[in-house]
């Protein structure tokens, strides 16, 4: 008898064990039925509740103010169409991507998300994603929607062959940030930051004072820098226009000899011993603390570093310094786009698609713009009165924007699914001419080689 | 009624074996197996093995510059905190031993590490190694960049990790020193030993299992480290701190190149397996169990 129980009692934990399973496995199409998932395809009634979940990337300033922009959807529009947009915070673009590539790889439809933001550097990954519905489809069923008011060099970054995956939503240009009075103090003219990379060695030079840790330039390039650095010289930074035109099967820049003559300036900068390179610094905070003269960085951190400096000293913006002074090209347009997921529910693709037309709204992109410093995707915006009135009041703003307008769409990031390597083999060996460990012309050879293999790699196993 | 009863005893102890059989083999064998199969394929960016290429892929991770310097920068690791973590745990657990007055204060400080998450405590560290806002470089008077400097950074990360290890070392290594009996350091005592040839011939002979037993899973450990790596630096600058776990993470979720990663993991698994085997074959020689 007592073995009986024992038995029964063994099996009775078992059983519990599998009941304890079952609740959190059943939990997702459990909440997906809640949240409507009538199979009456596009033309589901209004009334039916949709649920969307929308993952991003922003945090601090720009968080507040995606929060803001969802909850004033919600409220309006959203009510009347019975849709429910909750924003969900997924760390660094990175991070976020580390995720949707882990669940995409499970086939793990139900716990992605409606709608995803995903940066330029990821085109290419978030176009081989099966269950991403191509932006192009969806203005092809929607005449209501006019791409042509959203500014073309955004759409060319998220484009391949002409036809957009993601919409354009927080984007933004590498610009340059400087302290006026430390300039002034270094007995610079403050009206006047470096338009070369030349000069910004030079003036680095002047602004540095190594004894207190002061320095006047911090960077070490990788391939965010690098895409503006080669593509403003005129050509492609890799083949078939940097993977617009087709899959990109090789890089350029070391044919071209756009990274050579970068690379010849950027070393003339870094050896006059202003500028410093290779080591992990934290640069918004070293700007801050006004232990740091110029950094570059993305147009979307302007609001930040405003918040973070106060009234401790004036800060100025500029064009992205050029590599030649008759360089035209301008730089790359960096930031995210917004992609809408197939989930298996029309319904739900149709709601996402309605806030992304939402997001991209000249209205929206105007607050948008306000809060966090990325420029406006929607070329109405500036028809807004509100828009010319904060840009008078807040002309470093402004920078950004004339810069964009001044730059060639055809300057982009390539569209390729190992930037993050090609980024690292870039990092390494211009620092390891900078660095005198390699001459130019192995450096340049070895950076091209990897990145080739790398892409070659890549292209085999994804046809 | 002798038969049945029979096969209910025979069935019995793998009944109860059950549940834990098959939560093992759910999360530990299927993983294991699926790793090895996927490292013998090519895998596409959506997760679909698309081709079989035999060795290809442990081959590259052979022919990988960037996997040998991971291995050095682990080993490195591994050579850092695992006798740095023995040591110092020893030390504060023989200054807790004896049982005092307030001792259950110092014996909780010294274990609280154990009690901060590993994010928390590497974020809390990476602020005060913050080569010119921290307080670690102020007060030793160093000019170091921490995490900043290929030639600090991997130092910098085995300090958290000793730091977040030496919780746990030290709770195990007060009981164990707790039960050392009485007797033996009485008698010892008796003879005229002193201190040190107590440490030596009585205590660490009877606290050896638990050594053992700590040096083992710190092994373990730190061949497969990852989170302070992933939180701390990225395993940069300059590839100085990435370790074997983080290259394999990187190869598989950031560059996409499942059947790769997969080989990695592979390969990282036999080299743990051989360094375990290591440590058992030595146990025979150097653990005394009483």
């Amino acid at each position: 008898m007592k073995k009986l129980m024992l038995i029964v009692s063994a099996l009775l934990l078992t059983v519990s064990l599998a009941a304890c399973g079952n609740p959190s496995s059943s939990n997702q199409p459990a909440a997906n039925t809640s949240t409507g998932t009538s199979p009456s395809g596009s033309g589901s009634t209004s009334a039916e509740p949709v649920n969307l979940t929308f993952w991003h990337a922003m945090s601090g300033t720009n968080e507040e103010v995606i929060k803001q922009v969802a909850a004033t959807y919600n409220e309006t529009i959203g009510k009347e169409k019975g849709i429910t947009i909750t924003p969900v915070f997924q760390g660094s673009y990175g991070d976020l991507m580390k995720k949707v590539r882990a669940a995409v790889q499970a086939k793990d439809f139900k716990n992605l998300p409606d709608l995803v933001q995903s940066p330029a550097s990821d085109v290419a990954v978030m176009k081989s994603i099966p269950s991403i519905v191509w932006a192009q489809d969806l203005i092809g069923k929607d005449s209501s929607f006019q791409i042509d008011d959203l500014e073309p060099n955004a759409v060319q970054t998220f484009s391949f062959q002409n036809k957009i995956v993601g919409i354009p939503f927080a984007n933004s240009t590498i610009l340059l940030y400087y302290n006026k009075s430390m300039f002034a103090d270094a007995g610079l003219d403050a009206s006047k930051p470096p338009a070369t990379i030349a000069e910004l060695g030079e003036m680095a030079a002047r602004l540095t004072d190594k004894p207190s840790k002061q320095w006047g330039f911090i960077l070490t390039p990788e391939l965010y820098q690098m895409s503006s650095w080669i593509g403003m010289q005129g050509g492609f930074l890799g083949n078939n226009e940097s993977g617009r035109a087709d899959t990109m099967t090789a890089v350029e820049f070391d044919k071209t000899g756009a990274m050579k003559n970068f690379l010849t300036e950027w070393k003339k900068a870094v050896d006059l011993g202003g500028v410093q390179t290779g080591a992990d610094a934290n640069v918004k905070e070293e700007f801050a603390a006004g232990k740091l003269a110029m950094f570059v960085d993305s147009t979307a951190a302007l609001r930040g570093v405003l918040n973070s400096v106060g009234d401790k000293f004036e800060v100025g913006t500029a064009f992205y310094p050029k590599v030649n002074a008759s360089d035209k090209g301008g730089v790359a347009v960096g930031g995210s786009a917004l992609y809408v997921m197939d989930r298996g529910d029309q319904a739900k693709i149709d709601a996402a698609w309605d806030y992304i037309k939402y997001s991209s709204a000249p209205e929206t992109q105007l607050i948008w713009h306000q809060g966090t410093g990325y420029f406006p995707v929607n070329r109405k915006t500036y028809d807004l009165p509100a828009m010319n009135e904060h840009l008078e009041k807040n002309p470093l703003f402004k920078t950004a924007i004339d810069q964009l307008h001044s730059s060639s769409p055809q300057v982009q990031e390539p569209m390729s699914a190992v930037n993050n390597e090609i980024s690292t083999f870039l990092k390494e060996e211009i620092l390891s001419f900078v660095l005198n460990k390699k001459d130019i012309d192995t450096a340049v050879s070895d950076m091209a080689a990897k990145a080739n293999k790398a892409l070659e790699e890549y292209n085999r196993a994804n046809k | 009624m002798e038969r049945p009863l029979n096969v209910k005893r025979l069935v019995k102890p793998y009944l109860f074996l059950l549940p834990s059989v098959a939560l093992i083999f759910l999360f530990n064998y299927y993983p294991l197996f699926k790793t090895f199969f996927l490292g013998f394929m090519l895998v596409d960016v959506v997760g679909n093995p698309v081709e079989f290429i035999g060795l290809d892929n442990f081959i590259a991770v052979m022919q990988d510059e960037r996997f040998w310097t991971a291995m050095l920068n682990t080993f490195k690791f591994a050579l850092i905190t695992i006798p740095a973590t023995l040591l110092i745990s020893l030390l504060l657990s023989l200054l807790a031993e004896k049982k005092r007055r307030g001792s259950s204060i110092y014996q909780i400080m010294f274990a609280l590490p154990m009690a901060v998450s590993m994010s928390s405590a590497a974020l809390i560290f990476q602020l005060l190694m913050n080569p010119t806002l921290g307080m670690f470089n102020y007060l030793t008077g160093l000019q170091v960049n921490w995490f900043g400097d290929e030639k600090y950074a991997l130092t910098g990360i085995a300090i958290v990790a000793v730091w977040m290890g030496i919780g746990f070392s030290f709770l195990f290594l007060l009981a164990a020193l707790r039960n050392v009996p009485g007797d033996l350091l009485e008698s010892a005592e008796l003879d005229g030993g002193g201190y040190i040839q107590k440490l030596w011939h009585i205590k660490l002979p009877l606290i050896s299992p638990t050594l053992f037993f700590l040096f083992t899973t710190d092994l373990i450990g730190s061949l497969m480290v990852f989170g302070p790596v992933a939180v701390i630096t990225k395993g940069g600058p300059m590839g100085s701190t990435e370790t074997l776990i983080y290259r394999m993470f990187i190869v598989a979720f950031e560059n996409s190149k499942y059947g790769y990663g997969s080989a990695i993991a592979a390969v990282i698994f036999v080299i743990v397996m051989i360094f375990t085997f290591i440590t058992f074959a030595f146990e025979k020689k150097g653990v005394h169990y009483h």
